[in-house]
């Protein structure tokens, strides 16, 4: 991920790539990109700042609109939100509403995704589902946002031994898959949605504390840094106030692949046994159970299956489409 | 040369490939592959007692004597026997019997094999009750012995893996710990590797002296705990017998015309416990509620889809003394749950958990009983352990319901109920309820030392009809042996303990 960004930055970077004789408008000259609060601003008043702050806004979602794949993807998260709040409306039945009469029924009119193995309909399980796997996917990213993000600005900003001692220890644990990771922590824990939301996210740490390290050594050798040190302004202001800011957007963009990570991870967790209690209808529950009957009743498969495949698809389309918006070198 | 070694690479992974699908299919038929569900835990008699190396076991070893259809002894390797009392058993060996190392059996070695069963904790049940010290070897093919009490089971249970002859000399050589390991018994086959969790290879015994010999040379038991994978594997020709198959997979594979389906009745009862040790388990009115609150015979109908039947009693109806063919499933009865459970001091309703292991069957039994119980007011947790930390939970008593089956070790009332009921079976004996009741262990105790008879029947219809007050059970299903097999595979026996004798199996042409 983060090796991917830097080439792109060299790349747009290179005057020979700059279209059409447009003077190269470097990001320094950029007054969105840098912190409002730095000395060269330091006259504007808040409401230049509120509006400034809006006009970047629209300019990113012009620049995310004209992305077709990724609104795409917001299409998709979009229903799947809606669907989760509103799944009470929404699903024709209950989630756990078991019916001996609808065993492994075929889709049809009264169950458009059919039945499963309690006669439960499917449709309406995969609908409650979304409520849990969004929230997996909201807890998770958070865990490893708020942990990634403060390991990666301390080793950034400081550097020296906490650097070093931070960073192998985030090598250690980049060193094991972290899926294997995941089923240590819950085979440690023991099974449950808790349990799980904690394993998937810690397992994801790794990559968000890289990321910010990076983007904060970069960042604190500007001059804007250098000219809050000089005023006088504590290490913890500067880290919040003026370098954090200045690297939303990877961390927007990771966090928003990390999402579809984490729900896939959990997915996975589930599916080989170490998710939530039965009959949960978690998605990776629903295709591990399918996985018995698949060659008699594929409907039970295929529907969970595809609800996940989609809802990665929408992610990863939307974190892409992201990336690509919220860099300024893209900017024409 | 990076090339040619990736080429030749990808050469060797096809030609894998070619080795590892080809269908084994039987030319000249030297060679039985069994798909199996589950592992042997071990091939000591005594180590463990369970179906799988029960299973395995009854192919390389053999006991005093074995059970026809009917539950008669007939002689294996005692070829005649007196009970001069109610306590003292003798036996006449057959001569000229070798184990696989090439020693002969003699009374020592069965003497020997029986003191190990009586010190065995896993056993106990069957083998505790003999008098420390009482063998006599009046000649090398005589043994005599005795218990401490008498005992009207004990005489079936030699035929149980736990009662199998090893050979001395190799125990000693081995050490007790290894010799489940490399086992060395008098079977049809003897063993040749374990690959744990993958397959087990037998290789036929060529001085077994019964008759007649197996008809083939190598028995392999492959480990596939997935059961469509077993059916795949059978219908591939990768396996020519599948065990377990799934509801739905019956009918696939009777309508593959180079395929038949076995069965038989089991005679294990799967059940609902509740641990009486646990609140609010130890209130009757709360096991009542939740027997009123649970519909066993559609929860059945809907796991299960035809094979086996709903349990009506703690023990299997063809059995001798059990009254669970004249009894009716439990009958539904919400309101009735609701009432005892405010009687209880319950009315707001109650949560529960709910152990189970991984079995898929029991899973969704699990998820069928959440589902019923919470219209009567009980949430159920359910709790899936793996099969060790389940069983070390069940030992400990820590559950609150759970759901687990017993097979008894011999077609007797005595091996279905005692290990199950008696108080001095708590824990590890198996009795995961924990129950402690003067009257089932007074009931117990007599049926015990009871000989045959009407007045055996009348005890254990005694205790039947009072466990079905107490409820520390809610009877959940009987199994069904259900194997699938390759058409030309004949004379297989399936056996309603699950120990199938595969030995046997001789191939068509």
């Amino acid at each position: 991920m983060n090796s991917k960004i830097s080439v792109k930055a060299l790349s747009q970077n290179a005057p020979n790539v700059q279209p059409t004789g447009v003077p190269d408008e470097s990001i320094y000259n950029d007054p969105h990109i840098y912190d409002p609060l730095t000395l060269e601003h330091a006259e504007e008043d808040g409401n230049d700042r509120r509006k400034r702050r809006f006009r970047r806004l629209a300019e990113i979602w012009r620049r995310l609109r004209r992305n077709k794949l990724a609104m795409v993807g917001l299409v998709i998260l979009a229903v799947l939100i809606l669907c989760a709040i509103f799944a009470d409306y929404v699903a024709p039945y209950k989630a756990n509403q078991f019916d001996m009469g609808a065993l492994f029924a075929k889709p049809s009119r009264q169950h458009i995704f059919g039945c499963d193995n309690f006669g439960a309909d499917i449709f309406s399980r995969l609908i409650y589902g979304s409520r849990i796997s969004l929230r997996i996917g909201f807890i998770c990213v958070g865990i490893a946002l708020v942990i990634g993000v403060s390991i990666g600005a301390l080793c950034g900003f400081f550097g020296g031994v906490v650097d070093i001692v931070f960073m192998r220890l985030i090598d250690i644990f980049q060193a094991i898959p972290d899926i294997l990771l995941a089923i240590a922590i819950i085979a440690a824990m023991g099974p449950g949605l808790a349990n799980l939301m904690i394993a998937v996210g810690i397992a994801a740490i790794p990559a968000y504390a890289r990321i910010v390290r990076a983007s904060v050594l970069s960042l604190r050798e500007m001059e804007f840094v250098e000219a809050a040190r000089a005023t006088g302004s504590n290490p913890a202001r500067i880290i919040f106030k003026h370098i954090l800011p200045n690297c939303l957007a990877p961390i927007i963009v990771q966090a928003t692949l990390g999402f579809a990570y984490a729900i896939l991870n959990a997915a996975g967790m589930s599916f080989i046994g170490l998710g939530l209690e039965p009959p949960t209808p978690e998605w990776g529950a629903m295709l591990s159970t399918a996985r018995g009957y698949i060659r008699d009743y594929p409907h039970m498969t295929l529907f969970p299956g595809l609800v996940i495949v989609l809802t990665i698809f929408a992610l990863n389309v939307v974190g892409d489409g992201l990336r690509d918006a919220l860099d300024p070198r893209m900017k024409r | 040369m990076k090339k040619h070694l990736s080429l030749l690479l990808a050469l060797l992974v096809c030609l894998s490939f070619l080795v590892v699908a080809r269908p084994v299919q039987a030319e000249g038929h030297d060679t039985l592959t069994v798909a199996t569900a589950y592992d042997a835990i071990t091939l000591d008699p005594v180590a463990n007692n369970d179906s799988p190396s029960s299973h395995a076991m009854h192919q390389i070893y053999q006991g005093l004597i074995d059970l026809d259809k009917e539950s008669n002894p007939i002689p294996v390797l005692a070829e005649s026997w007196e009970l001069p009392d109610d306590v003292t058993y003798v036996f006449h060996l057959r001569k000229g019997v070798k184990f696989h190392n090439g020693e002969e059996m003699k009374a020592e070695d069965v003497a020997f094999s029986f003191e190990r069963a009586r010190k065995a904790p896993a056993v106990a049940h069957i083998f505790g009750d003999i008098k420390e010290g009482s063998f006599e070897m009046p000649d090398d093919y005589t043994i005599k012995f005795q218990l401490n009490k008498p005992n009207t089971g004990f005489f079936k249970c030699l035929a149980h893996a736990s009662g199998f002859i090893v050979s001395k000399k190799a125990v000693e050589e081995e050490g007790e710990k290894k010799f489940g390991q490399n086992p060395v018994g008098t079977g049809p086959f003897k063993f040749v590797e374990w690959k744990k969790n993958d397959h087990m290879t037998f290789e036929r015994f060529e001085d077994f002296w019964g008759d007649p010999k197996p008809a083939y040379k190598t028995m392999i038991l492959r480990v596939i705990p997935e059961a469509t994978n077993r059916t795949i594997e059978l219908e591939s020709g990768a396996v020519d017998i599948a065990y377990e198959l799934t509801p739905q997979d019956i009918e696939r594979v009777e309508s593959n015309p180079d395929l038949q389906v076995l069965r038989v009745p089991e005679y294990s009862t799967q059940y609902l416990g509740l641990n009486l040790s646990q609140k609010p388990l130890d209130d009757i009115r709360v096991r009542q509620a939740i027997a009123y609150g649970l519909d066993m015979k559609a929860i059945d109908a809907a796991v299960w889809r035809g094979v086996g039947k709903a349990a009506t009693g703690p023990f299997e109806g063809s059995m001798q003394y059990s009254i669970a063919n004249d009894m009716e499933p439990f009958a539904r009865d919400v309101e009735k749950a609701k009432e005892l459970l405010k009687e209880a001091g319950y009315p707001d309703g109650l949560e529960l958990t709910l152990s189970t292991n991984e079995k898929t069957e029991r899973v969704d039994m699990a998820g069928w009983i959440k589902n019923m119980l919470a219209e009567c007011g009980i949430s159920v947790k359910i709790e899936v352990l793996e099969w060790a930390a389940y069983i070390e939970k069940l030992e400990s008593g820590e559950q609150q319901m759970f759901q687990i089956g017993w097979t008894p070790d011999a077609p007797d009332a005595d091996m279905a109920l005692w290990p199950c009921f008696h108080s001095s079976a708590k824990g590890a004996g198996g009795n995961y309820v924990f129950l402690e009741d003067e009257k089932v262990d007074k009931l117990l105790e007599d049926g015990r030392k009871t000989p045959d008879g009407e007045e055996r029947a009348k005890i254990y219809k005694e205790f039947q009809e009072y466990i079905d007050e107490l409820k520390p059970w809610i009877y959940e299903h009987n199994g069904e042996v259900v194997i699938g097999a390759a058409k030309y595979i004949q004379n297989l026996e399936p056996s309603p303990y699950a120990w199938h004798p595969i030995w046997k199996v001789t191939f068509a042409d």
